[in-house]
């Protein structure tokens, strides 16, 4: 159990040097941010995955049923 | 109407207004950069794709800093969708018009050193859908050299499912969602993030409205001028049946980011993420982007995206009988094998207090178990303004 914990604290500060507040000058600009904007991280990621992962797999579709319209599932 | 599956995107957007806040957080608590003080944004993005789709989804959102650490956000979309796509002439002949309205507001209180906690709420409807989801989060830097940077958010959404061709038609879905992502700082030139989402999606699952074909059919376009007649003419069809999926449905998800600066103006990040559920679909994705500030305020950016999916365990591109799949059945191509392949580039160009952003993006879907549209390409444009102060 030890070992693991050692292995565990050198793992987690592989490449992780102390950065100083008057150092993060770069982290802040807009290039850094993992999001960059997060209304277009809604409207990309909400659109990606309705289209993927089968989450849109419960709309309307082919079949021949329903003349009256509904259940796009189209997009 | 987009029926249950509008339950996920209902919850998926209350997770979103709150992760997508929670992320640009994380990067302002390692830079000590406070959060904005009002932020005002308005966005339209078109969707046009090969299947005769349109979409127009307009989206407006706020959020500003109250007294006392409190914090405020609101944001309202729409999608306003008009389609002969061949999911819906299959089925009606006719050009489907359509529109789903959402609203989430959320309020949070505490700042990044001493936890902030938030209650977020989103109402969802269209005309045979209705739900509403409810998300609790709580965010903060777990060092005093803010190098690590926690976000755990749990949430749970109802949604009532009804039919515009049976208005004794009503089924219900609840979902369950609990998520967790780590930001850390690595160096002053690199960040990483790590993001688990685990759901559960119980309840009525199916569509409303789909029914699958049997046998082994073959389908070809129909040439004559009956207007009745529909774009498509099936021939060995034995039966149909209804649509017909598991209840039950548990989705896992894992994230990594990284962001690695490039010298003084530029940097790249990349997307990677992991995805399986109950359902047997496993997926991937790698996403790499560019990005490049000329100077403070302007962001250009170019990117692309590889998504690949392995079909659900009893999707079929023909059923002979319902037994074979221990009853379920769907037509549905999204649960079946697919591979999205996606180019963008984008802009932010600041003029004076306001942001212009612009986006283009073309989308290459590709289906190789569904007969009727084997593929289909997209254009995507998202234009929109920032006020920030």
């Amino acid at each position: 159990m030890k070992r693991f914990l050692l292995t565990l604290a050198m793992l987690s500060s592989v490449g992780c040097a102390t950065v100083e507040p008057w150092e993060r000058d770069t982290l802040s600009t807009a290039r850094m941010q993992v999001d960059v904007d997060p209304d277009e991280t809604y409207l990309v990621t909400t659109r990606q995955r309705v289209r993927e992962e089968g989450i849109i797999g419960t709309s309307g579709s082919s079949g021949g049923s329903s003349a009256a319209g509904g259940g796009c599932g189209c997009h | 109407m987009r029926n249950s599956s509008a339950v996920s995107e209902t919850i998926l957007a209350t997770l979103l207004a709150c992760a997508a806040w929670s992320s640009v957080r994380a990067s302002d608590a390692a830079a000590q950069t406070p959060p904005p003080a009002f932020r005002a944004a308005a966005r339209v993005e078109s969707y046009t794709d090969s299947d005769a789709t349109q979409v127009v989804r307009p989206r407006v959102s706020l959020e500003g800093a109250l007294p006392n650490e409190w914090r405020a956000s609101g944001a309202y979309t729409a999608d306003v969708v008009t389609s002969a796509s061949i999911d819906v002439v299959t089925r009606a002949s006719q050009v489907v018009n359509e529109s789903r309205h959402e609203g989430t507001a959320s309020v949070s209180h505490g700042t990044a050193s001493t936890g902030i906690a938030t209650l977020g709420f989103t109402l969802g409807r269209e005309p045979d859908y209705r739900s509403h989801a409810g998300v609790v989060s709580y965010a903060r830097n777990l060092d005093e050299a803010r190098l690590w940077y926690l976000v755990v958010q749990a949430s749970a959404s109802h949604g009532r499912v009804g039919s515009v061709a049976d208005q004794a038609f009503v089924r219900h879905l609840y979902t369950t969602n609990a998520t967790a992502t780590l930001t850390r700082v690595l160096s002053r030139t690199r960040v990483a993030r790590v993001g688990l989402e685990l759901s559960n999606l119980h309840g009525f699952q199916s569509s409303a409205y789909r029914t699958v074909r049997m046998g082994d059919w073959s389908a070809y376009r129909y040439a004559g001028d009956d207007p009745d007649a529909g774009p498509w003419v099936f021939v060995g069809v034995t039966q149909s049946a209804r649509e017909r999926v598991p209840d039950e449905r548990f989705r896992g998800r894992i994230t990594f980011d990284l962001v690695q600066s490039l010298g003084a103006h530029a940097s790249i990040s990349l997307r990677a993420a992991a995805y399986a559920d109950s359902f047997q679909i496993l997926a991937g994705e790698i996403a790499p982007e560019l990005r490049v500030e000329p100077s403070p305020g302007w962001l250009l950016r170019l990117g692309g995206r590889v998504y690949a999916q392995s079909s659900a365990w009893f999707y079929r591109a023909r059923y002979q009988d319902t037994s074979e799949t221990d009853g379920y059945v769907t037509d549905d191509k999204e649960l079946g094998r697919m591979r999205t392949y996606a180019l963008h580039a984008a802009a932010q160009i600041p003029i004076g207090p306001v942001r212009i952003d612009a986006r283009v993006e073309g989308d290459f879907y590709r289906y190789p178990d569904f007969t009727l549209l084997p593929h289909k390409e997209a254009l995507v444009l998202v234009l929109g303004l920032t006020y920030r102060r």
